[in-house]
């Protein structure tokens, strides 16, 4: 054998590529059969047939998110006493913090608050707790599974995709508890037919971002620790516990944070059944497609190279 | 590509074009690599830089090219660090080689660590539609196939508990059961058969010759090569990073048992000055001219002693060792009461095995010198030479012999129907 040589051109082994007939390949059988050519091109050379093999593997991992789902709800309710409670533990105790701290005087956070403020910081609680779960999960559950990631090879969107049903399924739960807190403490409004809806608007934005952090989370444990630092800052300069301020146009702040508008759009309308900020609303739920797609293709284009560099 | 397809029985399933992978031990080099490999993924990056080695980095897989056709078993050979579970995720999509390019035909399964997906507060029973999907059956799939992955696995009615309640072998059995009822078209072996009991281990590859005989493609990575020559026709040698064989598989693993036996770490042993010491040991060739012998050949060998000062009733030892089980056996001079004296400058000694009962493999003959007094060593040459069987090949499941020892042996039937 001879040794390699180093130079040999990445434009070769694409040519190569090219005369492939890389789509499928009839077998004996008359059976399609799977065609799997792997070189070293990135994919971002067809960006476009990268984002459609990323829907057809969503699309083929679904199943298998499904299974995946299954596993990790059943498996963590088996070992838990309170079982699903817990899918509405935190935000309750979130509010509950700020219940007490605004009954020991320590804060006046509800001065402009026409309701009841411990419903209106509930309602926000959930929505946020929603958007942090969806931010958090790729790197989350790329971590959770990288011992399955380097030692086989299976849809790698399902990961995410079991990732939203978690999501929506402790969105569901938590709503079974809100809705009628809505409905007694805040008034009806026909918005809270659609209050899932509403809460979902955020979900694919909080991935988004999770997404374009998860593979730099995974090379450097620093990302993990300064999310969990961050993410209570970030609840704070997030109008949850507060109303909406003043102005709330005028302070970038406001919608520059790419919680806040969605977020305040999804609890003014469940609470009271109105908003003032639909204008960045609709900015941010129309920019969260492309940032979406961008994290998609950076998951997919990313976790060979993490795979390589994590695997033992 | 097209003139190949007309004749589906011949189209490789597994190509593996040229293909090198980059590897940097040290890990902070190695994160801050995946830093920068991620900007030039993203970035689409022209040019050679995937191909070029950075400070710290080496070709853990260095230019391997091969194919591998349908019902083809390959033993992938090699020592520890050789390169072969590095190629193996390759194959099976990992990651992506630096250099050159991998085609797969055909559904892919991959053993390379069983029961991986495997929940343990889950029953067997879910885990298998899980560990299924993963693999890429659906439900349908799994309930045709579920029965006959429980006898296979052969774990019994403790499939609806918990799987945290398994033991290994029943993990295992249960791991490989799913793997290999998804009728892979190409499937990949790392390892995973070197655990569970001898019974299962070869129901296992029963199961995997069955799957061969009917077309799938198989690579197994093992360093058991009692086994693999149940299953292999082929083998590739992978040492230091590179194919250095690829061909048949019994002189594939005779090669492989060498490499083996010279990675042992050299101790030559001396005690006192080195005024007498075994300097060489030579395998006198075989009829083809080669140190490759077969069962039942006479394998001679010269040892010599250089010394500079003359010792009069030396002993000699010489022991047979086998890459696979160790040291076989030793003897000693005294036993033949061959007497001889060491006289400087050298004094050679031919030692032959005649006969020699040793199956195939790959074998070291050590030597070691002692003066006349019981407990006077002198030296010892260790690795000493190595030679190899090649032939016959072992035959399988009870069909001829196997292992490492030909036993001289007979049969008879002692209960002998009584007469009419």
């Amino acid at each position: 054998m001879s040794l390699a040589n180093p130079h040999i051109s990445p434009g070769a082994v694409d040519d190569a590529n090219d005369t492939d007939p890389s789509g499928a390949e009839t077998d004996a059988a008359g059976e399609e059969e799977p065609v799997q050519v792997m070189t070293p091109e990135s994919g971002m050379k067809n960006p476009l047939r990268l984002l459609g093999d990323s829907a057809r593997d969503l699309w083929a991992g679904r199943e298998l998110a499904y299974r995946m789902f299954q596993r990790n709800i059943r498996g963590l309710y088996r070992q838990t006493f309170l079982g699903i409670f817990w899918a509405f533990l935190p935000p309750l105790a979130n509010t509950a913090v700020w219940l007490i701290l605004r009954r020991a005087g320590a804060i006046d956070l509800a001065g402009d608050i026409e309701v009841n403020y411990a419903v209106y910081v509930v309602t926000g609680m959930v929505v946020w707790q929603s958007f942090v779960e969806a931010f958090q999960a790729p790197l989350q559950t790329v971590n959770a599974n990288r011992n399955m990631l380097s030692k086989l090879r299976f849809p790698r969107e399902s990961l995410l995709l079991t990732s939203v049903m978690e999501i929506f399924f402790n969105l569901g739960v938590r709503l079974v508890v809100l809705v009628p807190l809505l409905v007694v403490f805040a008034g009806w409004t026909p918005w809270i037919l659609a209050s899932p809806l509403l809460v979902a608007l955020l979900i694919p934005l909080g991935l988004a971002i999770g997404l374009l952090v998860m593979p730099l989370g995974m090379l450097y444990q620093d990302v993990g620790k300064l999310i969990a630092v961050a993410v209570p800052v970030w609840m704070i300069i997030t109008p949850i516990v507060y109303g909406t301020p003043e102005g709330w146009n005028a302070n970038p702040l406001n919608w520059l944070n790419p919680a806040s508008p969605l977020l305040t759009l999804a609890r003014d309308l469940l609470v009271f059944g109105e908003t003032l900020v639909w204008t960045s609303a609709a900015a941010w739920v129309v920019l969260s497609v492309p940032l979406l797609l961008g994290g998609m293709l950076y998951y997919r284009l990313s976790l060979p190279v993490l795979v390589e560099r994590i695997s033992s | 590509m097209t003139t190949a397809s007309t004749d589906p029985s011949r189209t490789p399933r597994v190509e593996v074009r040229n293909v090198s992978k980059k590897y940097c031990r040290n890990l902070k080099r190695s994160l801050r690599y995946g830093m920068t490999d991620l900007w030039r993924e993203m970035t689409a990056r022209p040019g050679a830089w995937r191909g070029t080695l950075r400070p710290g980095e080496f070709f853990a897989v260095n230019n391997v090219d091969f194919d591998v056709r349908p019902g083809e078993c390959i033993a992938l050979l090699g020592p520890n660090g050789a390169g072969k579970s590095t190629l193996l995720k390759m194959i099976a999509g990992l990651f992506k080689p630096d250099i050159g390019t991998i085609t797969v035909r055909g559904r892919l399964g991959a053993l390379i660590e069983l029961g991986t997906g495997f929940n343990p507060i889950l029953s067997g029973r879910e885990n298998v539609y899980v560990n299924g999907a993963i693999l890429g059956l659906s439900r349908r799939d799994i309930d045709a196939r579920f029965d006959s992955i429980l006898d296979f696995s052969e774990v019994g009615e403790v499939i609806d508990d918990p799987v945290r309640t398994y033991s290994t072998g029943m993990r295992l059995r249960l791991g490989f059961a799913v793997a290999t009822h998804m009728n892979p078209r190409v499937l990949l072996v790392d390892e995973v058969l070197a655990v569970g009991d001898v019974g299962f281990r070869m129901k296992c590859f029963n199961h995997i010759l069955k799957l061969v005989e009917s077309g799938m493609s198989l690579i197994i990575v093992s360093h058991a090569i009692g086994q693999l020559n149940r299953v292999s026709t082929r083998a590739i040698v992978m040492h230091k990073h590179q194919m250095i064989f690829d061909g048949d598989f019994t002189e594939g693993a005779a090669l492989y048992e060498r490499i083996q036996l010279q990675h042992q770490p050299a101790n030559s042993e001396a005690t006192g000055t080195e005024r007498c010491v075994v300097s060489a040991i030579d395998i006198e060739p075989s009829p083809n001219g080669n140190a490759c012998f077969s069962t039942g050949d006479d394998v001679s060998a010269r040892i010599t002693i250089t010394a500079s000062q003359s010792l009069a009733g030396a002993r000699m030892r010489v022991a047979i060792e086998s890459a696979r089980t160790g040291v076989l056996g030793g003897f000693a001079t005294p036993q033949s009461d061959f007497q001889f004296d060491v006289t400087p400058p050298r004094t050679v000694v031919r030692v032959t095995l005649p006969r020699i009962p040793l199956l195939m493999g790959g074998y070291t003959l050590n030597a070691t010198v002692f003066g006349p007094g019981r407990e006077e060593f002198i030296h010892r040459l260790k690795p000493g030479a190595t030679f190899e069987i090649t032939r016959p090949r072992p035959a399988s499941f009870g069909m001829g012999e196997d292992g490492v020892v030909r036993f001289e042996h007979k049969w008879e039937l002692l209960n002998a129907s009584p007469k009419h």
